[in-house]
């Protein structure tokens, strides 16, 4: 079945051709406006979460809980409808919210300036300037909305399959064109990617219940579902709440466990073999335990094919070759009985034992490069650490060391977060015997800094306070390197120590 | 060396650590760098403002290097903006530091009863006036968003600079915001001149970021801190060249300010962002209070009005006890949130797990 994103600026005719896909495919169309409707009917304040995004410090507490609400019922309603039949949505960025589901078919609708300005002046009868003043502002808007919602650039390129220019097509035609390339293999629905839409409404309507619950509307949840098991994780302040959750997500249809885990923030870990009797393993539970973070695994398998990137969907079962090569008949067999992917790479063993200390944020499985990582990310997500441990394993030692750095240099410029290499996690963050004679150092220097100024007062008064030029100007100069060395000697002290106690 | 007579005896020393610490505190609750507090109550101590000031900003400049990295790391610094800012702040300080050398020597030529009166009184009135106009509308926001759960400070006075279309105007990516060079440039110059004469940088830094250029709080917390660490530079500099920077001040303040900074910081992870605009606008409000009382005491050694001297003492006590109460509650406030969420940290974090199908098979069961 199939799952069209239309993407559409102003006045570029993106509904239109996205409503004659829709009747062309005999599929159900659903458009941003129906959308913002029916969560206002839902008691979601929409409106002035758009107003919100449109103030760059508009999101404060109430309206980030309104996006998650928002955001909750906009995919639970849209993969329902997608789950009952195929469906072509309109929006901005309606793809951003099915991720991890493979067969979604991105479109973004383009316009040349000129026809759109045309296009306003008809319809709304404004001279020149106003109407291309019009248009501006409402980009400009829509892609504040969008930065806000998904921390991404509307026109990324890379977000999108295709990018159509209406220009010199007409809406029937080009809709024409889209049917076949609807009916691509890649584009089609396969057992793994609708696992992949099951395991998104699932954790979605998860939390549209715990939205609307009185106990735990006003209340943050980042929830996560993989095969029926719903992750729930919560921050300390909301912990009361929390005692709620499973009262509130009783009866769910498809949870079969919900794990509830309390979590001032999340680390990222990403790896291709996951162990959790390794010391990376170790330093991450310790370095969660300080930090009162939830770790999220996310199994990175490197491939030069294209993706197959299936979000906390860890299918039983790889899919047949050719499927992925040339595109060949897909195999509608169902999957074989819960095996294979779960136990490879270690994922679950690990995962179980994050469960049991009490760190479980969930886990998700992408096969595929780089890019479809950074695709893949959920980027409202804020992490506090990505570590990146063993990847491209199949690599050359240079080629795996060189490829890890570049991995780690585009999460941190996608994501604006600290991304660290898993053996350089211990040096920056915990406490190492390096750290203590550090400290001892940092102290070393301090006190005698301390003891060489008070035990020379009158000195180093006379010397700051002479009026000839140049021991003024030789005054300035002395202060300037001796407090930055004296901000840093000390500070290094004050760090270690915090980092001693684990109150860093 | 007449300015440095002031007692720096055990109480004294034990008094600027403890500023140190609750200003750093504060600093890391609320993201500024603190001078709202440490600057006066170093004057309350008796250290001539250009003095407090002028160790104060040697201090900042110590403290947003050692800061600034972080933030750096997190991709939260507008290097552009940081940068176009910096123009006219260096500006600013300068013009701060020459009006503030001027009075002194003013006043050392024998002008007033106390030498440094003009220059207290001066400090004293920039910072009531500056600071009651910031606590004033940070209340009022925070009373705002109450009332009509609307989403964060109003972006009016951004709003009406970008319809204004003052050429050239620049675009800043990292901030994401479009702004008038000239807006820039103002903006710079009125930072660099507060933080040069009362040591405040981030209290006029941040909120102009946010309210006039309309970026991102995060974004322009980042940039203040590093813009911190050459306007404190610069500062240092030109203080300590005039001879008005007491590096034991300075020192003494960091041995506080370093360990409540972190404490401050694991603050923000714990309180909710009303609660420490509550708290900032509160602590701002009183300090602009303690300031105010003082100043009739400058008034008098400038001998602008007369009254008995003995009453200075009390003058300078009451000031000096509001600004120690204020300040000492809210890093008390604070450091009550911490110590609470790190001893329920160290409790064990069990993932729950609940099983819905299981649970239901076995409540059908004893039914």
């Amino acid at each position: 079945m199939q799952l069209i994103c239309v993407s559409r600026g102003s006045f570029c005719c993106g509904k239109g051709f996205a409503e004659s896909l829709a009747r062309k495919l005999g599929c159900a169309c659903v458009g941003r406006e129906e959308l913002l409707d029916k969560a206002t009917k839902t008691g979601i304040a929409a409106g002035k979460l758009e107003m919100a995004c449109l103030n760059p410090h508009g999101m404060n507490e109430r309206m980030m809980l309104e996006r998650e609400h928002y955001h909750a019922f906009a995919t639970s309603y849209l993969a329902e409808r997608a789950l009952a039949g195929p469906l072509v949505y309109h929006g901005l960025t309606g793809h951003l919210l099915f991720k991890g589901v493979s067969h979604v078919l991105r479109v973004r609708v383009v316009a040349d300036m000129e026809t759109r300005i045309k296009s306003v002046q008809e319809s709304l009868r404004l001279n020149r300037s106003k109407s291309r003043k019009y248009i501006e502002d409402l980009e400009e808007d829509r892609r504040k909305w969008v930065r806000t919602f998904y921390n991404t650039n509307w026109d990324e390129s890379r977000g999108y399959d295709f990018i159509v220019n209406m220009e010199r097509s007409s809406v029937d035609n080009v809709a024409t064109a889209f049917c076949a390339v609807a009916q691509l293999p890649e584009f089609r629905e396969t057992p793994a990617s609708r696992a992949a839409l099951e395991d998104l409404l699932l954790a979605c309507r998860c939390r549209t219940l715990l939205a609307r619950d009185d106990r735990t509307y006003n209340s943050s949840f980042q929830v996560q579902a993989d095969h029926g098991n719903v992750s729930v994780s919560y921050l300390p302040r909301h912990a009361k709440a929390a005692d709620a959750i499973a009262s509130v997500l009783e009866g769910v249809p498809g949870a079969k466990q919900i794990f509830c885990t309390m979590a001032a923030t999340r680390i990222l870990w990403i790896q291709e073999q996951f162990d959790p009797a390794t010391d990376t393993f170790k330093h991450l539970v310790e370095l969660a335990s300080k930090w009162g973070a939830a770790i999220e695994l996310l199994r990175l398998k490197a491939t030069e094919t294209p993706p197959i990137v299936e979000r906390a969907s860890l299918v039983a079962g790889p899919l047949p070759a050719e499927c992925r090569a040339t595109g060949g008949i897909e195999d509608d067999s169902p999957p074989e009985a819960e095996t294979s992917r779960l136990s490879e790479g270690g994922v679950e063993d690990t995962f179980t034992e994050l469960v049991r200390l009490g760190k479980a944020g969930g886990r998700t499985m992408i096969e595929g490069t780089i890019n479809h990582l950074l695709a893949a990310i959920d980027r409202s997500i804020s992490y506090s650490l990505v570590v990146i441990g063993d990847v491209f394993l199949d690599k050359g030692k240079a080629a795996r060391t060189r490829m890890s750095r570049e991995l780690a240099s585009s999460i941190h410029e996608g994501l604006r977060v600290a991304v660290v290499q898993a053996e350089e996690m211990k040096e920056r963050y915990l406490f190492t015997p390096r750290q203590f004679l550090s400290m001892l150092g940092g102290l070393g220097i301090t006190v005698l800094f301390y003891y060489l100024v008070f035990a020379n007062q009158e000195v180093v008064l006379h010397f700051l306070t002479r009026k000839e030029t140049l021991w003024r100007i030789v005054a300035a100069g002395s202060v300037g390197v001796f407090v930055p060395t004296v901000a840093y000697a000390s500070g290094k002290a004050v760090h270690s120590m915090l980092r001693l106690i684990k109150m860093e | 060396m007449e300015l440095f007579s002031y007692p720096l005896n055990l109480a004294t020393i034990l008094q600027v650590v403890l500023l140190g610490f609750i200003g750093g505190t504060l600093s890391g609750f609320i993201g500024s760098g603190g001078a709202f507090f440490m600057t006066p109550g170093m004057m309350n101590l008796g250290v001539p403002g250009v003095i407090a000031v002028g160790s104060n900003i040697t201090h900042k400049f110590g403290k947003a290097l050692v800061g600034s990295r972080r933030h750096g790391e997190m991709g939260n610094v507008d290097k552009k903006m940081g940068a176009f800012m910096l123009i006219t702040a260096a500006v600013g300080i300068r013009l701060a530091v020459w009006i503030n050398s001027a009075l002194i020597s003013n006043a050392t030529a024998g002008n007033a009863a106390r030498k440094g009166a003009a220059t207290d009184l001066y400090i004293s009135v920039v910072f009531t006036s500056i600071l009651s106009v910031v606590a004033i509308s940070m209340l009022r926001d925070i009373l705002g968003s109450s009332k009509s759960d609307s989403a964060g400070p109003s972006q009016q006075i951004s709003a009406y600079l970008s319809r204004l279309r003052l050429f050239p105007m620049i675009h800043f990516p990292v901030s994401d915001v479009k702004v008038s060079l000239w807006v820039v440039l103002t903006v710079g110059l009125f930072t660099g001149y507060l933080a040069g004469t009362i040591g405040v940088g981030g209290f006029i830094g941040v909120p102009a970021m946010i309210y006039v250029f309309g970026m991102p709080t995060a974004v322009a917390t980042g940039t203040e801190l590093y813009l911190a660490m050459f306007m404190g530079g610069w500062g240092a500099l030109n203080y300590v060249f005039e001879g008005m920077v007491d590096i034991r001040l300075t020192m003494l303040l960091f041995l506080g300010s370093l360990i409540g900074v972190n404490i401050g910081a694991y603050g923000t992870k714990v309180v909710k962002e009303v609660m420490i605009r509550l708290v900032t606008s509160l602590i701002i409000l009183l300090c602009v209070l303690s300031r105010a009382i003082a100043m009739p005491m400058y008034l008098r050694q400038l001998g602008w009005v007369q009254f008995n001297p003995a009453l200075d003492s009390y003058f300078n006590g009451a000031s000096k006890i509001l600004l120690f109460v204020s300040g000492i509650t809210g890093a008390l406030v604070i450091l009550f949130y911490v110590f609470r969420a790190y001893i329920d940290r160290r409790r064990v974090y069990a993932t729950i797990v609940v099983e819905p199908e299981a649970k239901a098979s076995a409540q059908a069961g004893g039914a």
